[in-house]
């Protein structure tokens, strides 16, 4: 059951009016109208919400200029689609309705970009490094803007309880817990009068895992009107108003010397924000600088990075938030590096990968990468795909004048650090039940819990219930983010496992409960490297991926099918940022990709053919020994491919394009570069 | 208001709807069969696909009204069936959203082509359901091995 399925009863149905203006001060607002026709029970605006609190922000960069919360803009309007009023109706097709009647006059204003947050790491040598060096090699990278695009939009239902004054809230959300916790806070009333469920959730992304102004309306709205309340977004709701992923520009500069080896980095990262930040809306900009020089022994650095306020729409995480920025970054460098130096792009990367023996390795940006073998990652990658060999065909294909390409993405994917819970029960009949504070969107984290059960307490897996994502039945608890459920929430019921065992030695009588929380040395960082083939049509800039070879590291492993599912998932969405998709506005700051049939979206056709490898480094950071998997195909794919187009169109002079590497841009690559030389 | 009777996974249903409701809004809405979907609104995502008259429609994008007399089935006119079996056996799903239109799907393809099927075939005529989660591999693989026991 997802939560537009919920029954409620005799609910509410809201629709929002949204601001056609980007950046505006609201003249006026006629409701009336509205509030005539027929199966309205209410029109709400700013006013009716001034009051409440503002959603919480992870402070992972050191905030300049915190963007106010609203959750229905107050005079002014800050960006596209944001809610100015809200209807309540007896039927969705009511409160539709009656959402156009209302008559919003918004004046636009002239808006500049704010600096929201700002960080710098530097260990003041990069410009000695660079005046050392016999090569330096730059690069800017921006990344197209994304919609995370879970099948399931944003949907939420509020179930007043009258007896009670309590609301039991279904929300298709990533952090049932955190939902709770918020809802409490910006309403203003005690977390126990709110009970949240996350029932089945239809894809998240990371786009789930914050509460939306429009969420916090429904609840305000039950509580309100003591009513049941419900709302699901449409398709172009989601592209104008849920978060907004990438959109990140990436400047950077390596010096090395002429045997290859890294001297120093400069990194220039500027990561977009909307209106409003959701709680992880700093967490790309961040992770896109701190993940630098990903798994490279680099002296010398100097990184920054800067979130920037605009008024398009609000952006968060998306699957890899920041991660697939720095590795690709850094992936492009290299290849550029290889390229002026005439090294061999893999052996380049094998030079500068810090060594197995000197991880773990604390970073300058305060990681510590915790353990593996990069160098090996490489190695498996190149026997795989018979390197020498596939070089040989590629230099016969470019002698028959074909454009083909090798492209390499080595990439860091640190997973998420902190706490979770797990409560574990041995009943009477040998039955077990595993709660959990994490929540699922389809990762298949029901069977990868049973699974840690079953071993822990040496029972069969039909034993278990896994019971997530209900505060009401589960420990307060974390969610799913950062790919960290696996490693963190896992290492939770491993331990809780653990402690009814020795308890049982110790005689205790049945019914055992073990409650745990279960907090991680530190991240555990999953890495690996990806090689695409390539092939592009010299006449119409067509690219075609042949084929995508890749080897990850993911730490021990709990159901091998989960980490091949992950990897494929992940894989298609990098593939699509490679390829096809980007939201895109037009200079008034309209938006020109507010559906499926303008935004494309990888379908079954687009996927090449893939082969995975993997190999196992268990992590000391947590209990289970996992690594983060959820979002290397995001972070590997997107890099392997941009460097195999580059590659494929190296020999007419191209160095760098950007993606989406749709036909026209390569078409449009291909004849420049083509006239250039004529 | 229009008034119409159709046959909605064997049973008869009598239902009056407004002009511009569309049969996925009387599936999920009147009838409370919520295991068709809708995951878009401009007919693309394929979530919402059922058969109708024994073929397979995006139910968004057929009104209500003109489904007067039709014979319509969902997925919940499935139990079980070998499709669903093999869906879950080579992870042809994650979330489950957009699953029960790609089943719808797949059974159509496979009653049209039978074990004539490809891989091919079958990623070209899923081209109509999207899938965020999966990246296809184990849904194409579901298909095709049903596929081959026609
Ligand atoms: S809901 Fe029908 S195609 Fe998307
Ligand atoms: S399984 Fe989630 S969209 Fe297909």
């Amino acid at each position: 059951m997802f939560t537009d399925d919920v029954k409620l009863t005799n609910p509410l149905h809201v629709a929002f009016v949204r601001s056609q203006i980007a950046s505006g001060e609201i003249v006026e607002l006629e409701t009336e109208d509205a509030l005539e026709a027929e199966g309205v029970a209410a029109v709400h605006t700013g006013a009716d919400v001034a009051d409440l609190g503002s959603l919480s922000v992870n402070p992972v960069l050191p905030i300049k200029h915190l963007p106010p919360f609203s959750v229905l803009a107050q005079a002014t309007v800050r960006g596209l689609g944001q809610p100015v009023a809200a209807v309540l109706g007896e039927t969705a097709l009511q409160a539709a309705d009656a959402a156009e009647l209302v008559y919003a006059e918004i004046e636009p204003t002239e808006s500049s970009p704010i600096l929201v947050a700002e960080k710098n790491w530097s260990n003041a040598q990069y410009e000695e490094a660079a005046a050392k060096a016999d090569h330096v090699v730059s690069c800017t990278i921006q990344h197209p803007r994304l919609a995370p695009s879970p099948m399931e939009p944003r949907s939420i239902a509020a179930a007043y309880d009258a007896e009670t004054d309590c609301v039991t809230v279904w929300h298709s959300t990533q952090t049932p817990h955190r939902t709770r916790s918020e809802l409490a806070a910006i309403l203003g009333i005690e977390a126990k009068r709110i009970r949240v469920i996350a029932p089945h959730v239809g894809g998240a992304f990371g786009m789930k895992a914050s509460l939306y102004p429009e969420d916090v309306f429904v609840v305000w709205a039950a509580l309100k009107h003591k009513r049941d309340v419900k709302w699901t977004a449409t398709r172009s709701e989601e592209f104008l108003s849920a978060t907004h992923g990438r959109g990140i520009k990436s400047e950077g500069e390596l010096a090395l010397s002429s045997d290859g080896t890294f001297l120093g980095l400069k990194a220039m990262v500027e990561g977009p924000v909307g209106a409003w930040l959701p709680n992880s809306g700093l967490i790309t900009a961040w992770n896109a600088a701190r993940v630098l020089p990903s798994g490279y022994a680099v002296p010398a650095q100097d990184i920054t990075t800067q979130a920037v306020m605009n008024n398009l729409g609000p952006t968060g995480i998306y699957r890899g938030a920041g991660r697939p920025e720095a590795n690709c970054l850094m992936e492009r460098l290299i290849d550029k590096a290889a390229a002026v130096s005439g090294i061999d792009p893999v052996e380049l990367r094998r030079k500068n990968l810090i060594p197995a023996t000197a991880l773990p390795h604390n970073t300058l940006t305060g990681n510590t990468l915790d353990s593996g073998d990069y160098a090996k990652a490489l190695d498996v990658l190149c026997e795989a795909v018979d390197y020498p060999a596939l070089l040989a065909e590629q230099t016969r294909c470019r002698a028959e004048g074909q454009l083909v390409g090798i492209g390499i993405g080595f990439y860091l994917e640190p997973s998420g650090n902190g706490w979770e819970t797990a409560r574990v029960t041995l009943n009477e009949d040998g039955s077990v039940v595993v709660a959990s504070g994490s929540s699922s969107q389809g990762h298949g984290r029901e069977t990868a819990f049973a699974q840690i059960a079953a071993d822990a307490l040496n029972i069969d897996i039909d034993q278990i219930s896994v019971l997530l994502a209900d505060t009401a039945k589960t420990p307060e608890g974390i969610g799913a983010l950062a790919s960290r459920s696996t490693a963190i929430g896992g290492s939770a019921v491993l331990k809780a496992c653990e402690e009814i065992t020795s308890r049982l030695e110790a005689s205790e009588a049945l019914p055992i409960t073990a409650d745990v929380r279960y907090e991680n040395k530190g991240q555990a960082w999953g890495y690996g490297a990806y090689l695409a083939q390539v092939s592009i049509c010299r006449s119409t800039g067509e690219l075609s991926v042949e084929r995508i070879t890749c080897v990850d590291d993911t730490g021990t492993i709990v159901n091998p099918k989960l980490v091949e599912g992950q990897i494929l998932g992940g894989l298609a969405q990098g593939l699509g940022e490679a390829l096809m998709e980007s939201i895109v506005y037009d200079e008034d700051g309209q938006l020109l990709t507010g559906s499926f049939m303008d935004y494309a979206m990888p379908r079954a056709a687009d996927i090449p053919t893939i082969d995975i490898h993997k190999f196992e480094t268990p992590s000391p950071m947590n209990a289970l020994g996992a690594k983060g998997v959820g979002e290397a195909g995001t972070i590997g794919a997107p890099a392997a491919i941009l460097n195999a187009a580059v590659d494929a169109l190296r020999p007419l002079g191209v160095t760098d394009l950007t993606m989406p590497l749709t036909s026209q841009s390569l078409w449009r690559a291909i004849r420049s570069a083509e006239q250039g030389k004529s | 208001m229009n008034k119409i009777s159709l046959t909605v996974n064997g049973n008869k249903v009598e239902a009056s709807v407004e002009t511009r409701v569309l049969l996925s809004q009387l599936l999920r809405e009147e009838l409370g069969l919520t295991g068709t979907h809708v995951g878009c609104d401009t007919s693309q995502c394929g979530a919402c696909t059922v058969h109708l008259d024994g073929e397979a429609v995006k139910s968004c994008s057929v009104l209500a009204a003109a489904c007067d007399g039709a014979k319509v089935e969902t997925i919940e006119s499935l139990s079980d069936h070998p499709l669903q079996e093999a869906m879950v056996r080579h992870q042809g799903l994650q979330c489950g959203f957009c699953t029960p239109g790609v089943v719808m799907s797949g059974l159509d393809m496979i009653r049209r082509h039978g074990s004539s099927l490809t891989r091919e075939r079958i990623a070209e005529e899923l081209e109509g359901n999207i899938c965020r989660c999966t990246g296809y591999r184990g849904m194409v693989d579901a298909i095709y091995e049903v596929s081959q026991d026609v």
